[in-house]
């Protein structure tokens, strides 16, 4: 079962929760904070257990990758509570230690 | 104000589904092999693994959304509504086809749905040029 979770924070930023379920187990999940540019949505921020490390990537605005940080593991709410603070400026501050 | 909605993917949505992720990313070993590859280059390609993952199992697909943007409601109207209701009755079908059934202008047509699907109360699959609106809004409630 695959459960996707849209949170439309404006007509052109979300935050995106897609978690695979193998049974009642949480598998894999993806937290992305995405922004609209050019009729397509570019992912900034991601977290992520696809290749079963908890980790988090970060792109441009441009959707280019950047880098890859540790990131522990954290909810869905508590993720868009993040991307609320800080919206577009999340590229630039260091919310691993949040 | 927040407008929750929730989506039903059918078997038939399934299968426009599973049809747009091979035709842009190939068969499950391409996605697998890519992902070893790519992984973080390519973010949408994280998500069309897992999509195919609950794809091939057959486990089903269940989506919420939920749009905390007051301008949202600019975008609902009665026609707009009529559109939904329709999508929700029929089976996927091109936005062409669509204008067709519903008797109206593919532009007109055209413009609600990017209008509604940019908020995602319409969720749409892309075929290279061409848009399928796919999914059942089964619940859509406004929170004050």
């Amino acid at each position: 079962m695959l459960k996707i979770k849209r949170y439309m924070l404006s007509k052109d930023e979300m935050a995106e929760a897609m978690e695979y379920f193998k049974g009642e187990r949480m598998r894999y999940y993806i937290y992305s904070y995405k922004i609209h540019k050019g009729r397509r949505w570019i992912t900034l921020v991601r977290l992520d257990n696809l290749d079963g490390m908890e980790h988090m990537d970060i792109y441009d605005e441009n959707g280019n990758y950047r880098e890859t940080r540790e990131f522990p593991r954290k909810k869905f709410d508590d993720f868009v509570k993040i991307v609320k603070t800080f919206r577009r400026n999340i590229i630039a501050v260091d919310i691993s230690n949040l | 104000m927040k407008l929750i909605l929730k989506r039903r993917y059918r078997e038939e949505d399934i299968e426009i589904l599973r049809k747009a992720i091979r035709r842009k990313y190939g068969r499950m070993e391409k996605i697998k092999k890519l992902m070893q590859i790519k992984k973080c280059a390519m973010p949408d390609l994280g998500e069309a693994y897992l999509m195919k993952l609950a794809i091939d199992e057959g486990s089903g697909i269940e989506e919420e959304v939920i749009i905390e943007d007051r301008k949202v409601l600019n975008h609902l109207s009665a026609k707009r509504f009529e559109l939904i209701e329709f999508l929700n009755k029929n089976k996927p079908m091109s936005l062409k086809e669509l204008a067709g059934k519903l008797g109206r202008d593919y532009k007109n047509v055209y413009d609600d749905v990017s209008s509604l699907s940019n908020y995602f109360v319409v969720s749409v699959v892309k075929f290279g040029r061409e848009s399928v609106p796919v999914g059942v809004v089964e619940d859509m409630q406004i929170r004050v």
